[in-house]
């Protein structure tokens, strides 16, 4: 079973229900598959088949729905990426996934065309909806790049942040994918008839699986939000479009729990709201339990390389700790381990382990660091955890170096990488801020190269927005004379996370 | 610099300080040159969460005046007119 079966059994069942609708269309599922043959059609006849990867550039939208099941059924590998990356970041995954295909918007191919450095040189198909819900393809750019061998089963190649700064790539097959939704799907006990509200970015494999694969499969229908997330457009759409399920990541939840004046919506027809990309706050779970106590706000767990889902607080009739994210879910083996991968008791913290169906394949010509990550067919996930004596698991840190912020996890090494770039700057350590909304913000201390003495914070910023997405580019910007590093090289990030809380806050208030 | 509530600017004059509040955060930093009124923040200029948060961070610090949540949604973004009009009422507002 392909992904493009979800939607063609979805069309056969109920063609003319709504599959997608936002403030200028609607599309029912039958057009959407019609639209979805006539790009795949088009993507075979730029030499897309089994093997080829395919770059997604479309941001939350009908088209994104459009591009990533036409991928599936032209059988190639679909790569999404954000639309907020800046054409550096574009061009680093391009080359390292391979992709020989961009789908985008008609803008960013315009911004696109000619910009890419020349091993990216693709395909560049653009998408859009005209004000009469036709779909527009265009195919510029023409440059064929062998599709490279081998990964003829791949069916999504998910780029994720990693602690040595290159882009790691997680590569998915159709099985793993279908597997752990129709898993998420039993658990959450979804029938079909809801309506989505889709404004967590459709890129991440929280998206894919929570949403797109697992609703599409139901065939209802999706309310695309596009651009940054505003709560009260949130409660205009509930309103308007009776939306019952969404999925959030902790900033959202945190401005819904915080939100002054509720009562003047209509919410009645919200049912669900899940909860993942970090962990959120239990004091704001516990304020949107008591603001919202028609709502059922369901904890999840998942990550890119687990295929997306790991543990669910649900179903509906157990009750779970607050702080805690469910239990696994069925198929998922969690293992609680020491540094030696021996088994500790409940409520013992120690690394999360998983094994499960949709666990990766591996990481996209990375074979080393596979290994490393997967072991015995155990997932090493990177998180520190603990299962209570009823199975319920809780996540209490990580032990690699990352950042998470909104719900993306940036590898520090990566805005370090940039930062060194800069010629002013001789040495350069970031770290995670602690932050009311985004959980964390990056924090970058930096030593002057002694003869650039003018370099100023607006400089540096101003050269890491070019090369870096905007949630990468640090808060605040410290100059020391050296980084505080432990014995002869490495940098004491803990000292320089304590440094960074003690500053006060980056920002005076906080926004999405 | 800060502006004090009894200055009472005009949309374009708004409009023109904003261009530096935005610059940072432009997708293309050419995109300075042709801003107006009409021009939507979120789909001509590309901005996402952070950056409009930094916005509106810089725009409170420029003009002297503090927003809250429940007055943005994506229609205040959508011209950089309706943007003005929002920090020119709160200017009103702190007179």
């Amino acid at each position: 079973m392909k992904l493009i079966d979800l939607l063609e059994f979805s069309a056969l069942g109920e063609p003319q229900r709504p599959a997608v609708k936002n403030a200028h269309m609607q599309l029912s599922y039958s057009r959407l598959l019609a639209d979805v043959r006539a790009l795949a059609a088009q993507l075979k006849s730029v030499r897309c088949r089994a093997g080829t990867k395919v770059a997604l550039i479309l941001g939350n939208s009908a088209e994104y729905l459009v591009g990533f099941f036409a991928v599936s059924a032209a059988g190639g590998a679909i790569l999404p990426l954000s639309a907020g990356m800046t054409l550096y970041e574009i061009a680093a995954f391009i080359d390292r996934a391979d992709a020989s295909i961009v789908i985008t918007s008609e803008k960013y191919a315009r911004r696109l065309q000619g910009r890419l450095p020349q091993p990216c040189n693709v395909t560049v198909i653009s998408v859009r909806y005209n004000c009469r819900a036709k779909l527009k393809i265009g195919i510029g750019g023409l440059a064929y790049r062998a599709a490279t061998p081998g990964h003829d089963d791949i069916a999504l190649m998910v780029p994720t942040s990693g602690t040595t700064g290159q882009p790691k790539i997680v590569m998915l097959t159709d099985n793993e994918l279908i597997s752990n939704m129709a898993v998420y799907r039993l658990v959450m006990g979804f029938q079909g008839n809801d309506i989505v509200y889709c404004s967590i970015a459709m890129h991440h494999i929280y998206c894919i699986c929570a949403q797109v694969l697992t609703h599409i499969s139901l065939g209802d229908t999706f309310i695309t939000h596009e651009g940054p997330f505003f709560i009260k457009d949130f409660f205009d759409a509930v309103q308007s479009h009776g939306v019952s399920v969404t999925a959030f990541v902790p900033y959202m939840a945190i401005l819904l729990a915080r939100y002054p004046c509720p009562g003047q919506f209509n919410l009645n027809s919200l049912r669900y709201v899940t909860l993942s990309g970090a962990k959120t706050p239990a004091s704001t779970y516990k304020l949107l339990t008591d603001k919202y106590p028609h709502i059922d706000f369901i904890n999840t767990y998942g990550m890119s390389e687990a295929g997306s889902r790991i543990s669910i607080a649900a179903p509906f009739y157990e009750r779970f700790p607050i702080d805690s994210v469910g239990k696994p879910m069925p198929g998922v083996s969690v293992r609680i381990v020491d540094e030696h991968n021996r088994d500790l008791p409940a409520n013992s913290q120690g690394e999360i382990l998983l094994r499960s169906p949709g666990i990766m394949n591996g990481y996209y010509k990375q074979p080393a660091l596979t290994g490393e990550t997967i072991n015995d067919g155990w997932l090493k996930t990177g998180d520190i955890g603990k299962l209570d004596e009823q199975g319920n698991l809780f996540i209490i840190g990580r032990t690699k170096d990352l950042i998470v912020t909104g719900g993306e996890n940036i590898s520090p090494v990566e805005i370090e990488d940039c930062l060194m770039e800069h010629p002013a700057i001789r040495d350069a350590a970031v770290v995670g801020k602690k932050d009311d909304l985004m959980q964390e913000v990056p924090c970058a201390f930096v030593v002057k190269n002694e003869r650039c003495v003018k370099c100023s914070t607006a400089d540096i910023l101003k050269f890491c927005k070019v090369r870096l997405s905007s949630h990468k580019v640090p808060r605040c910007v410290v100059f020391l004379n050296k980084l505080p590093r432990l014995g002869s090289s490495k940098i004491d990030r803990n000292a320089l996370r304590k440094k960074a809380d003690n500053m006060g806050r980056p920002v005076g208030r906080h926004l999405p | 610099m800060q502006t004090s509530g009894k200055d009472k600017l005009t949309g374009a004059e708004i409009v023109e300080r904003l261009a530096d509040i935005l610059e940072p955060w432009l997708a293309e930093p050419d995109a300075i040159a042709v801003l107006t009124e009409e021009t939507n923040l979120i789909s001509d200029l590309g901005l996402d969460s952070v950056a409009i948060l930094q916005v509106v961070l810089g725009a409170e610090k420029e003009f002297g005046i503090s927003i809250n949540d429940k007055e943005l949604d994506s229609n205040t973004f959508s011209a950089l007119g309706n943007f003005a009009r929002l920090i020119q009422e709160k200017m009103h507002e702190t007179d």
